[in-house]
């Protein structure tokens, strides 16, 4: 059917350009919300769920607190974690990951190292913007993830911060 | 006595069973898990863990099934309330001092206590005392560690030394909660099977030094193979993670050879074969190139001296640490095929008559895995394989100008290695076959060729008592290596080729 407005296709026209002008007046002048933001003077709000770049915790004394149990490792869907356990320096310590590294490009920050992890040593952080030159920056190791500057050294695990440690259930009153 | 068999009731189920069988095998042969600790196929009973309690009809006391032999109808009840609330409350007992360290014990993931506890754990703890802190990372000679804090006291390992091993080194210590295992005087471990300890301990109290932190158990892999250590043929199961690296070897059952146990001479012939010790590419003068080439290379020498009717100037090395097949591949291609006949290896029939048990148990003098076939398969092609001596004067006279050399894997071949090479002039065409990289370093110029090592190879080996075992590991870690028999036959179709290009111009 060939209708006035299908065969002068000037209206059409002028149609689609009210809208698209429509947007760009409205963004210009910054009425109602827009959807785009000033990137780095002005960031989002992410979900206190979001998972970014791992962290590895600390203990008080500044030691990892990993045991290099490999559950993390073991739990891996994308196979990212490469851990070499070895006899710790420390007599206290028996075992300690002499190597601890994530490949940030296999990994699919899914949280299922932080869910393994039976003392709390991997947690996943809230650092999204990782960029660099070369795919061998992107694996990282303890260096990184346990000391890099944005954790401001509050990494350190909760069976090792006194304030957050749980305490054990009163067995008696269980039984 | 395994002739008789009797009639038993297991959980109201009639079972045949060989009569004075053990109760704790005769029920795992039927289906039936009894757990057990302390009790092990190869010592005597201690009946120490008391896991293995069981109800028996006529008897109001619970009953420890690993000092029950198996009679006419004995009627045994293992899955009762009351089995299971005692077997419950033997586990929880074992649990109460042990450390729960988990996460840094080499036994988690084969562990006896992670084990039951799925199936037998008590799961509230009832305990509100201090576990009693033992001594941890206890040295206690060059291959295992103890730790004092996660032994159970099932005396595996003490009776293993006094009864299989004959060195009597540990013992248990003190008593009551503060009883301890440990050695006399605290020396360390004798003898050549103190890594059997490791094996039986169900726990993590024993770890090996060799295999600690190095992987977690769960990771690796088994497959079945005989260790090529000696003539002896233990069977066993090599521990691999994706067929790239081996962590470990592990004794297998066999009743006929070497039961539950291996020397630890034998479980680290395991490291011949990880990528520090190997040869992984084809090279020429120790630059690297593809096997098809190599072999083209290899092919061609040949040929030259096949056609000019020069074979007698071919000398082959060979050792019986090949399989049957290996050396059948070998013989069919260069004796039958090129009319090879200078095979030289070391002095086998001597190594044979001096083969004796070197320690008492199971290590023998004879270090090559399949002596027997070797000179079974000589034997049978007729060959006579001349003495190294002859070799050496050979290559030196100039009378070889073509030396194949089959290079077993063990570093105690180096030696004669080492006097061959001396002697070789460098207008002589070297074939180093090998899965050992330190072999081809004294023939800088020659070809190598990577092969398997023992344990990753399929085939047969004859161990010294004439039983024919068979390697079924299949394992190929590094991807250029090829088979002896893979690269007999490339050989042949290489030559092949050449000829029928020839025929076709």
């Amino acid at each position: 059917m060939s209708t006035l407005e299908s065969r002068s296709y000037i209206i059409g026209i002028f149609k689609g350009l009210m809208t698209t002008g429509g947007h760009f007046f409205r963004n210009l002048l910054g009425f109602g919300n827009r959807p785009t933001i000033q990137y780095p003077e002005e960031r989002r709000k992410y979900s206190n769920r979001f998972m970014g770049v791992h962290i590895l915790t600390k203990k008080k004394s500044g030691e990892i607190a990993c045991t290099a149990c490999m559950l993390c490792a073991t739990n891996c869907p994308a196979e990212c974690i490469h851990i070499v356990a070895a006899e710790s320096p420390n007599p206290k310590i028996e075992k300690y990951p002499a190597v601890y590294e994530i490949d940030l490009m296999r990994c699919v920050f899914c949280g299922f190292c932080e869910e393994a992890c039976p003392v709390d040593a991997v947690r996943m952080g809230r650092d999204y913007e990782v960029a660099e030159l070369s795919e061998r920056n992107f694996v990282v190791g303890i260096d990184y993830l346990a000391s890099r500057p944005s954790l401001n050294g509050k990494n350190i695990s909760v069976f090792h911060d006194p304030d957050k440690i749980v305490k054990m259930p009163d067995t008696k009153k269980i039984a | 006595m395994a002739d008789k068999m009797v009639k038993i009731t297991l959980n109201g189920k009639e079972c045949q069973v060989p009569a004075g069988q053990n109760l704790v095998d005769a029920a795992k042969a039927n289906d039936v898990q009894i757990p057990h600790y302390c009790y092990h196929p190869g010592l005597s009973i201690a009946g120490q863990c008391r896991m293995c309690l069981f109800e028996q009809e006529g008897n109001p006391k619970l009953q420890i099934a690993c000092n029950t032999k198996c009679s006419e109808g004995l009627k045994v009840v293992t899955d009762s309330e009351k089995v299971t609330s005692a077997v419950q409350s033997s586990l929880e007992m074992h649990l109460i001092n042990h450390p729960i360290d988990c996460p840094i014990c080499d036994q988690a993931g084969e562990c006896g206590l992670q084990n039951y506890y799925m199936e037998h754990g008590k799961y509230a703890s009832e305990m509100n005392e201090h576990k009693v802190n033992k001594e941890k990372v206890v040295d206690i000679g060059d291959h295992v560690v103890l730790d004092k804090e996660r032994c159970i006291l099932c005396s595996r390992c003490v009776r293993f030394t006094q009864e299989i091993s004959k060195t009597s080194d540990l013992g248990i210590f003190q008593r009551g909660d503060r009883a301890v295992i440990g050695t006399y005087n605290d020396e360390a471990l004798k003898g050549n099977y103190q890594l059997n300890t490791v094996d039986i301990c169900p726990v993590g109290a024993l770890t090996s030094k060799d295999f600690r932190f190095e992987q977690r158990v769960w990771l690796l892999e088994e497959a079945d193979s005989v260790c090529g250590g000696c003539s002896q043929g233990c069977n066993v199961s090599v521990h691999h993670k994706k067929g790239k690296h081996i962590y470990r070897l592990k004794p297998r059952y066999n009743g006929d050879i070497n039961k539950w146990w291996m020397c630890d001479t034998g479980r680290y012939t395991y490291k011949n074969s990880n990528y520090d010790k190997r040869l992984t590419s084809p090279a020429l003068g120790g630059v690297d190139f593809s096997h098809d080439e190599a072999i083209q290379a290899w092919a061609t020498d040949l040929k030259v001296l096949t056609a000019m009717e020069r074979t007698e100037e071919v000398g082959v090395f060979i050792s019986p640490h090949h399989t049957h097949e290996e050396l059948e591949g070998i013989f069919d291609t260069l004796h039958k095929q090129f009319g090879i006949t200078k095979f030289y290896s070391e002095d086998i029939d001597a190594l044979v008559k001096a083969d004796s048990v070197q320690d008492g148990f199971l290590f023998r003098s004879d270090h090559y895995p399949n002596s027997r076939g070797f000179l079974k398969i000589l034997q049978d092609r007729k060959i006579k394989a001349l003495s190294l001596t002859e070799m050496a004067q050979n290559l030196q006279k100039g009378s070889i100008s073509h030396a194949i050399l089959f290079v077993p894997e063990d570093d105690r071949v180096l030696s004669t290695l080492h006097k061959i090479s001396r002697s070789t002039k460098p207008d002589v065409f070297v074939v180093v076959i090998t899965p050992q990289r330190a072999a081809t370093e004294l023939f800088p110029q020659a070809l190598s060729l990577p092969s398997l090592s023992h344990l990753e190879k399929v085939g047969t080996i004859r161990n010294y008592s004439g039983i024919d075992q068979k390697l079924s590991a299949g394992l190929r870690m590094f991807k250029e290596t090829e088979s002896i028999q893979e690269i007999m036959a490339g050989l042949l179709e290489k030559v092949r080729e050449t000829k029928a290009e020839r025929a076709s111009r």
